[in-house]
């Protein structure tokens, strides 16, 4: 045995390379700037020692992360490793991809759609106001509905047989919660009020699905698309109101019943079980089994674009920075829509604080008794998920922390009988669990966010094979219409391969590269019309890893994929990007630099694609090329305001020269006029003061 | 030495590893969910239109740090000089690039902008690419200094200096195993090669290649593949995680022209060659190693060499074989041998006569000697108790355990009419 001369034992590569201080200084990690999610990554995690320059916020959010306990261990129930089985439902197929198709297309029309629609339930008062008005003026519809139920689901679903289409069901989604609201009006704080209300409209509660088929023979479907309002339409006439609450109420009930399927553990079946069999208001859990959150921040977030540009700008020029906050705007559902849409995520954040205290869930209420309603699971997955997109990692964490695996009885709607009739199901939505989930990962605890993942995928995998089996979502026997059913397949089946791509981009995160390859497969052989996309992610993955080889027979094979390849990049443009990628891999940035840009020739708005050209100019010694073209094309869109796109033109601007900083804030004043409070100062790599 | 203000160019040097493709973590939302399609709706440069839950996308992102750099990879810098004066032009400027380690000092000529024109117009760039192939670890300055002239004729001067340290990648452990460990070859002059490498960075890497270059007298088998699927036993991936290592299995054997012509030559060689490392990390960072040469301990073969020809490896019980021996002189005299079968082991019994005499063996000639024996008991059985004697020095040779039998039970066709009879 010989111990190899040449490679000589050094120390371990713990220690930072830090150029001399004095020197040139490195750029600082790019975890400070993300709180990355890679937070195993070497690269970016080595480079934050002292020397580099550090904004507040990283440091923060680093010490954040070092001291956040694991506070997931208890409530995680071990789902089996490895790949999970897959049911073969190949029928389903085409709808799931429809579905996933919608959705996309769905996010892009959102655009034209957005001020018409009502997408959530809305505030206490609004629904009281409205269920008082239906009452007033219509009792005998509600009363005729109920006479009409046996013959309706055949009735309500246009086409049954044309599948569910996904264009279908997701007007129905935009409509249906408002809808919900009506029927089962989300209580105020005060629920003493709401009690009654409910009282008062037991009649509608009762009746499954009032529908007036006489009134729209051709289908619902249409006529929704042209509805002219939406129920939370302050302006909207009563009656309208009440047409709309007639057509869709068996939609309704029918997709709340799928939406909100799940599968309780044991534990919880057994509280709801005797819930049901005790007499109402006998019947209380222990306190350690029901979920009490509370908010962990005492303040407000406040506006760290205004903070920066109050810094480096002059007051006149700071005061005309002018963006939505918390106060001026509804203090409601609503409110928190116009906020996230005006990318003010902070304030929406703060204005989902403000509305979880009128729940009884604000700061330091976390252990305490409070009651959930549909609507306050909702506010808590908006904050949560935007502290997720905010990259407050932390805060996240620690405010999930009572929500555990989203199990106990009082996230149920049986366990309000009294305020939900006889609906069944979680009030937790789909995406809550998936983003509990997630969670972890980003402070990089892998394996917590795999097991959670794959405990879903059984669940869904469950629900797909009860209802295979002719059973309901939760396995209780049924009589589901055939189309019914099949929709809820194809509603579930979408989730399940939702909760696939998290486990990719976890896999991905954790540099597993092997079980992220294995998931993309999967995925591409269950979505053969995105199987160009997803074998090109594949060979992505392998140029992660450094396989080249293995990464241009993953692109290669992206030629062989189905034609008929879905939206996105035409598959020419796709391959143009392949090509570009691998070429990088091989080191020749001259050909990916010229690939690149015949991509973009094909595809001029793709800004992703733009800012690969500019950055294959730097490694190819063209510094000021690569700047001008950032520049131009920030300057030009300023929807390309965006953290990664900044980022690197900053990166470019102080390898240019040490004077940057009149051009950052140049950047900062744009920022500032174009972009909310949910910005990421720290792309600009400008110090802040704090 | 130099004060900073009072020049009109300044010097900015980025290393530029592989940029990577980064993207923002997904937040998914029903559009029945409160914030509806308001979150994914935001514009998000990173996200891939057509498979918004994809969190891999296509955007690259420059380096962000320095990173850690190690042995064998290719160390590159951008090194951008500007003229940051109002109204200054920099005259015959020149940006020379050093690397200097703990031994030697080597000068880095750039790739690019090195035919740049010699002065720099006030708010103008001059961009230089350097490249280098770490081959020491340890740390490592890497100097550059700047000459430039004003226009008033004044020589300027000024260098800064960046330190950073190479670390390395590979731990490599190897191990060489003589063919003939106990002076009674069965594979004659076989050397086998066993490369323990581990991957002492902290985060995963791909082993492209681990080659074998032999020396001239010897042929490298490549012992990674597999018979079946796409070729390395180690999987297609050629994923290798933080910490985790292989054990890779070469087979070097004498050029068949050698091997009888020099059996004296090849005794004495220790030389074994070479390996080859490459590896990649993200998006094809490429660094690569040599070793030096492999030494082996030099095998003795004392005068006399007795190699197996021909054996079977499979008899059954009470089978005679017959397998063959080949008597090498390997000294530099005549022999004259005499063979002797010595007690046999238990298992196996000789069948011949013992002591006779094998005649006159020149030096560097062999003979081939058949040998007989008989399977007395079943399972793994050693060839013990061949003994050659030298009769002008009356020296014996031992050779014991020169190979391994396995005695089977008689053949199964044989046997499965009884069993089923039973």
């Amino acid at each position: 045995m010989a111990e190899q001369p040449r490679l000589e034992q050094q120390p371990g590569p713990e220690g930072p390379q830090q150029p001399e201080p004095g020197a040139e200084q490195p750029a600082p990690s790019l975890r400070s700037y993300f709180g990355s999610p890679k937070a195993d990554d070497d690269v970016f995690s080595r480079l934050t020692g002292p020397g580099s320059r550090s904004s507040a916020m990283m440091a923060s959010q680093v010490n954040l992360a070092q001291v956040a306990a694991p506070s997931t261990a208890g409530g995680v129930q071990v789902a089996p490793p490895g790949p999970p089985q897959l049911i073969q439902v190949p029928e389903i197929a085409p709808n799931v991809e429809e579905t996933i198709a919608h959705e996309m297309q769905e996010a892009l029309e959102y655009e034209e759609r957005r001020p018409r629609f009502s997408i959530g339930p809305e505030s206490a008062e609004e629904v009281e106001r409205e269920v008082a008005e239906v009452l007033h003026q219509l009792p005998a519809t509600a009363g005729e509905g109920a006479a009409s139920t046996p013959e309706t689901p055949e009735q309500s679903v246009p086409e049954p047989a044309a599948a569910p289409s996904a264009e279908q069901t997701g007007l129905h989604l935009d409509l249906t919660p408002s809808q919900t609201a009506v029927t089962h009006p989300r209580p105020d704080p005060d629920f003493d009020d709401v009690t009654q209300q409910v009282e008062e409209v037991s009649l509608a509660d009762e009746a499954p699905a009032p529908v007036e088929p006489t009134r729209y023979p051709s289908g619902t479907a249409s006529l929704e698309m042209d509805l002219p309002a939406t129920p939370d339409d302050p302006s909207m006439s009563p009656a309208i109101v009440d047409d709309l609450t007639g057509s869709l109420q068996l939609h309704s009930a029918e997709t709340d019943r799928q939406h909100d399927a799940w599968i309780p553990s044991e534990r919880t079946q057994a509280v709801l079980d005797s819930m049901a069999h005790s007499l109402p208001g006998t019947f209380y859990p222990s306190v350690d089994s029901l979920t009490l959150p509370g908010c962990s921040l005492q303040t407000d977030l406040t506006d760290p674009v205004l903070e920066l540009m109050v810094q480096y700008m002059t007051p006149t020029e700071a005061r005309q920075r002018s963006v939505l906050t918390a106060d001026s705007v509804t203090q409601d559902d609503r409110g928190i829509r116009q906020l996230i849409q005006a990318g003010c995520y902070r304030s929406a954040v703060n204005l989902t604080g403000r509305l979880l205290t009128n729940y009884g869930q604000g700061y330091g209420r976390a252990g305490q008794l409070s009651k959930h309603t549909a609507n306050s699971v909702q506010l808590w997955f908006t904050r949560l998920a935007l502290l997720v997109r905010l990259r407050q990692f932390a805060v996240a964490e620690r405010e999930a922390q009572a929500w555990g695996d989203l199990d106990t009885a009082d996230l149920f709607f049986q366990y309000y009988p009294d305020l939900y009739g006889g609906r069944r199901g979680s009030m937790v939505p789909f995406s809550f669990r998936v983003l509990l989930a997630e969670l972890p990962r980003y402070m990089a605890h892998y394996q917590t966010s795999l097991d959670r993942l794959y405990q879903i995928h059984s669940v869904c995998q469950q629900i797909t094979s009860n209802l295979v089996a002719g059973r309901s979502e939760d396995g209780s026997p049924s009589d589901l219409s055939e189309a019914a059913r099949q929709q809820s397949l194809t509603l579930w089946n979408s989730r399940r391969l939702k909760v696939l791509f998290s486990v990719v981009n976890c896999c991905v995160g954790m540099k597993d590269y092997d079980q992220a390859i294995e998931c993309l497969s999967q995925l591409s052989s269950e979505l053969p019309r995105l199987s160009a996309g997803l074998r090109s992610a594949v060979g992505r993955v392998y140029l992660q890893l450094g396989n080249v080889a293995a990464a241009r027979a993953a692109f290669a094979s992206v030629t062989e994929a189905a034609p008929a390849s879905e939206s996105g990049h035409s598959l020419q443009c796709q391959q143009l990007i392949n090509a570009a990628l691998l070429a990088i891999g091989e080191n020749d940035f001259a050909d990916a630099q010229s690939q690149f840009e015949r991509a973009l020739e094909l595809e001029p708005q793709n800004a992703a694609v733009l800012t690969n050209v500019a950055v294959c100019l730097l490694y190819r010694g063209r510094l000021a090329a690569a700047v001008t073209l950032l520049e131009d094309a920030v300057f030009a869109r300023p929807e390309l305001l965006q953290e990664t796109v900044l980022l690197n033109l900053c990166t470019l601007y102080e390898l240019q020269t040490s004077k940057c900083n009149r051009k950052k804030v140049a950047l900062l004043a744009r920022v500032g006029q174009n972009r909310g409070d949910g910005f990421n100062v720290g792309c600009l790599k400008l110090q802040s003061a704090a | 030495m130099d004060n900073k203000e009072e020049h009109i160019v300044a010097l900015k040097v980025m290393r530029l590893t592989r940029p990577t493709l980064y993207s923002n973590p997904v937040v998914s939302c029903d559009p029945r969910d409160l914030p509806g399609t308001t979150l994914s709706a935001a514009p998000d440069v990173t996200r891939l239109p057509h498979l918004p839950h994809l969190q891999l996308g296509e955007m690259l992102l420059l380096p962000q740090s320095f990173g850690s750099i190690y042995l064998g990879e290719t160390f590159s810098c951008y090194l951008s000089v500007h003229n940051h004066s109002t109204g200054a032009t920099a005259c015959e400027l020149t940006v020379r690039a050093e690397l200097q380690t703990g031994s030697q000092r080597l000068t880095l000529t750039p790739t690019a902008g090195a035919d740049r024109p010699a002065s720099l117009a006030p708010a103008a760039s001059r961009d230089h690419l350097i490249q280098h192939e770490v081959k020491d670890t340890g740390a490592h300055i890497l100097v550059c200094a700047i000459n430039y002239t004003t226009e008033a004729g004044v020589n300027m001067f000024f260098r800064k200096f960046f330190k950073f340290e190479v670390l390395k990648p590979l731990d490599v452990k190897t191990k060489l195993y003589n063919g003939e460990y106990d002076e009674n070859a069965v594979f004659s002059d076989e050397v086998c090669l066993e490369a323990q490498i581990q991957n002492v960075t902290p985060s995963a890497i791909c082993m492209e290649t681990v080659t074998l270059e032999p020396s001239p007298l010897f042929d490298a088998v490549d012992l990674n593949t597999s018979a079946e699927g796409d070729g390395s036993v180690f999987g297609a991936s050629g994923w290798l995680g933080p910490q985790d290592s292989r054990q890779y299995l070469f087979c070097l054997r004498p050029r068949p022209e050698l091997r009888l012509a020099s059996a004296k030559q090849l005794k004495g060689v220790t030389n074994m060659g070479k390996l080859d490392i490459t590896w990649r990390t993200n998006l094809g960072e490429r660094g690569r190693l040599q070793t030096s040469q492999l030494q082996r301990m030099a095998p003795t073969y004392g005068d006399l060499r007795l190699t197996i020809e021909d054996i079977p490896s499979v008899v059954a019980l009470d089978q005679t074989f017959t397998f063959t021996c080949r008597v090498h002189n390997a000294s530099d005299r005549t022999l004259a041998l005499a063979l002797r079968l010595e007690t046999p082991s238990a298992g196996l019994v000789w069948r011949g006569v013992s002591g006779r005499p094998l005649g006159r063996l020149a030096a560097g000639a062999s003979a081939t000697v058949p040998l007989t024996l008989t399977a007395r008991r079943l399972g793994l059985q050693p060839v013990t108790g061949v003994r050659l004697l030298d009769a002008a020095l009356n020296r014996p040779y031992d050779y014991e355990n020169l190979a391994q039998v396995f005695v089977a039970a008689p053949a199964p066709a044989e046997r499965q009419p009884e069993t089923a009879a039973c």
